[in-house]
């Protein structure tokens, strides 16, 4: 049967309770403190609960082994978290995680203590007592600083603790629940005032909690700040151990930020990345100045901080940030290279606005060359005006001038027309009774002597009634005034005309007539000029051909003219002749006798093919054997009028 | 009978010279002459037409023209025929001569081409 006291299990349940409540309270806050406390308490509840039924009594030769170690050791950890608590505001212990392990640790040691095979109770004791002690000291000395009261129920708790384990060895159990109770009471109010009155508080726990948390406050605090900046951060001591890193450095190491606080930098980094760094933080930590330098790898480049610190306690730490300045890298190589583009446009730019400022200055110039050019040429203009009307002026001169000189000249013309025409007649008129009446008186004179005379006479008057003639023709020929009526005419007919004429003479000079020219023949001539033209030829053609001789006319077509050919089988005519034959006046026999030539046949036929627009020469083998004369006048196509 | 001619001529020596020629040709023609137009038109008026003239046009007072005119104009001379004689050269003597006149002969002449032409415009009459 288990006899329950219960004093002892009003304790045990107000222990339980209050360490549950702290257990709450750690669910809150995560502080681990709180759960240090609770620990303490729920094993220091064990104690209670063995009181509470009976394994544990006063007299302790009754208590089993198992029992009387629980006892001794349950209260130990909650020594521990009490001793943690007060040194901990002393010594101000950061890292709580740590001091939480070595309450782990010792509670562990603790309890494993309790399997031993006998009572350990002086070496529990002395333990106990130190802790006690020392506990004391510390937090009268605390007060005695602080000039705080809150610390006293920390205080209080302890003398009843003190007192109730003391009481509880000298068999007196109500005593002790007393004491006991009392010192959890002291306890709770810490929690309690902790728990209302946190900022004011100045107790050792209290101000341990409450700067617990404000710490855990500015903690959460900073670290959400610290958490949330993309910037990778680390904190480091003064050989590279790794106190703090934000959540974004601990990404780049691929890990968790609790994976690696506490190790060391030198460990994490790649060789010759943490050799480079050192150096920086070396340099840091030397000069006292803020280094800074770049990383580049793996396409990333990466802006390091290094920042030295030097803590209250004079402690050496690094704060090193490192940017991810890939991006911003990239940016300004971008806008390095938009900035060289730029600045090539804007050179680009220049150089043509240099070109276009020398093309207007160019333009500029050439426009005042235009400008100059103008005004000289307007100038020129002017002059060129003025010596227009000069010229002008000068033209209705010379027109006046040709004018008059052509009136002139055309008078004198017709006054030579006129002349001729006079002289013409002046000389015929005389000519015409010697003509007519010389022959008839030959006719009638039958001395020979008066006949030989007569015929000097009448050679003379033949003579000069040719000449007279001839001359004439000639005159004519060349008048301007004179016209010329181009008919189609049929060849053949003229030219047998003109041997009709002749036919006595042919007959008298024994000359034979070789008539070749065919009927069909027309030409474009002046009728009466074309039959002068054969009349001329004709009759020299008889005048130096010797008797028996032949004479032979012939006409060709050649393309649009009309070649004609009168050949005879005279005297012929010499290379010296043959220069001068169609001179005016000119006569090839000086010493002939019938006084027929004038010199001027061939000149009249001359003109009258000139006239015709055609061409006419001679040729002749040479002397004595025969000459032909040609001719060329245009073809018609007409018939004959 | 024979047929009249009649040389109208200021030159007494060409006057001459046609009657002579002709007469010596024996071809059965009479000259008779007058030495100005003046006197050419009163012998008309007055005596028997002659069957051809010869009719000079360089002539001082009365020009071979106007000569010509007169005789054309009158109802009674009008079909005498005419022929020019002249020294004048030119197309316009020519052509007066070949177009208003029978014909017409340049000074000096041929008495035979003379005869032949006075044959020639006799016969066509």
């Amino acid at each position: 049967m288990i006899e329950i006291h219960l004093h002892w299990l009003f304790l045990t349940l107000f222990v339980l309770f209050l360490a549950t409540y702290l257990i709450l309270l750690y669910r809150k806050d995560h502080n681990k403190r709180k759960l240090i406390f609770s620990i303490g308490l729920y094993i220091a509840s064990i104690a209670y609960i063995g009181l509470c039924f009976g394994f544990i009594t006063s007299k302790t030769e009754n208590t089993s082994v198992f029992w009387h170690n629980i006892y001794i050791f349950s209260t130990m950890p909650l020594l521990y978290s009490i001793f943690i608590a007060t040194n901990e505001t002393f010594l101000k212990i950061k890292n709580i995680n740590k001091t939480f392990n070595i309450f782990l640790l010792l509670t562990i040691v603790t309890l494993i203590l309790i399997f031993l095979p006998f009572k350990i109770t002086v070496i529990n004791s002395i333990i106990m007592q130190i802790l006690s002690i020392e506990i004391i000291v510390a937090v009268l000395y605390y007060t005695y600083k602080t000039k705080a009261i809150d610390n006293i129920p920390f205080f209080l708790y302890i003398i009843c603790g003190m007192i109730g384990g003391l009481s509880l060895s000298y068999g007196n159990d109500s005593i002790a629940v007393f004491a006991f109770v009392f010192s959890f009471v002291f306890l709770t109010l810490l929690f309690i005032k902790e728990r209302f009155d946190s900022q004011k508080t100045s107790s050792v726990v209290g101000t341990y909690f409450s700067i617990e948390q404000k710490l855990k406050t500015s903690e959460d605090k900073f670290k959400q700040l610290f958490n949330n900046i993309p910037d990778a951060i680390c904190l480091l001591s003064e050989d590279g151990e790794i106190l703090e890193v934000n959540k974004q450095m601990a990404n780049n190491f691929n890990t968790s930020a609790e994976e690696i606080i506490g190790k060391n930098m030198h460990e994490i980094l790649p060789k010759d990345i943490d050799n480079e760094r050192t150096d920086f933080a070396l340099k840091a930590f030397k000069t006292g100045k803020i280094q800074e330098n770049e990383d580049k790898r793996n396409n990333m480049c990466f802006h390091n901080i290094f920042i030295p610190i030097e803590t209250e306690s004079k402690q050496k730490n690094l704060m090193v940030i490192a940017r991810d300045v890939t991006l911003e890298k990239q940016m300004t190589i971008e806008k390095e290279e938009k900035l060289h583009d730029l600045r090539n446009t804007e050179i680009a730019t220049l150089n043509i606005m240099e070109d276009m400022q020398e093309t207007m200055q160019n333009l500029n110039e050439a426009r005042g060359e235009i400008s100059d050019k103008n005004e000289e040429l307007k100038m020129s203009n002017q002059e060129l005006l003025i010596i227009r009307e000069q010229i002008s002026d000068l033209n209705k001169d010379l027109e006046a001038k040709v004018q008059q000189r052509t009136a002139e000249i055309e008078q004198l013309l017709k006054q030579k027309d006129d002349f001729i025409n006079q002289l013409g007649h002046d000389l015929k008129t005389p000519i015409t009774p010697l003509n007519t009446l010389l022959p008839i008186v030959r006719k009638r004179v039958k001395d020979p002597n008066v006949s030989e005379l007569l015929d000097v006479s009448i050679q003379n008057v033949n003579y000069m009634k040719n000449l007279i003639a001839k001359t004439m023709t000639l005159a004519r020929l060349n008048a301007p005034s004179t016209t010329f009526k181009f008919e189609d005419t049929n060849l053949l007919e003229e030219l047998n005309k003109i041997l009709s004429n002749n036919q006595f003479t042919f007959k008298e000079n024994d000359i034979q007539i070789e008539n070749m020219v065919d009927e069909k023949i027309n030409v474009k001539a002046d009728k009466l000029r074309l039959d002068e033209l054969f009349d001329n030829l004709i009759s020299n053609a008889i005048k130096y051909t010797k008797g028996g001789g032949k004479i032979i006319i012939d006409a060709k077509k050649d393309k649009e003219n009309i070649k004609v050919t009168i050949k005879d089988t005279g005297v012929g005519i010499t290379e010296k002749q043959m220069q001068n034959i169609f001179k005016e006046f000119y006569k090839a026999d000086e010493s002939r006798h019938d006084f027929h030539s004038s010199g001027l046949g061939l000149s009249i036929c001359k003109r009258i093919v000139e006239k015709h627009g055609g061409k006419i020469w001679a040729e002749s083998p040479g002397k004595e054997k025969g000459s032909t004369f040609y001719f060329i006048i245009k073809s018609s196509d007409g018939k004959n009028n | 009978m024979k047929k009249t001619i009649m040389i109208v001529d200021d030159n007494a020596d060409v006057i001459m010279s046609v009657k002579h020629g002709i007469e010596d040709l024996d071809a059965g023609y009479e000259v008779i002459s007058v030495e100005s137009g003046q006197q050419c038109l009163d012998f008309l008026k007055d005596n028997k037409h002659p069957d051809l003239i010869l009719l000079d046009i360089m002539m001082p007072e009365m020009t071979g023209w106007e000569t010509f005119d007169r005789i054309k104009e009158s109802n009674s001379w009008e079909n005498i025929p005419i022929v020019f004689l002249t020294a004048r050269t030119d197309r316009i003597a020519e052509n007066a001569g070949r177009f208003l006149g029978e014909d017409y002969i340049e000074k000096p002449f041929e008495v035979a081409d003379l005869k032949k032409r006075i044959d020639k415009v006799l016969l066509n009459k």
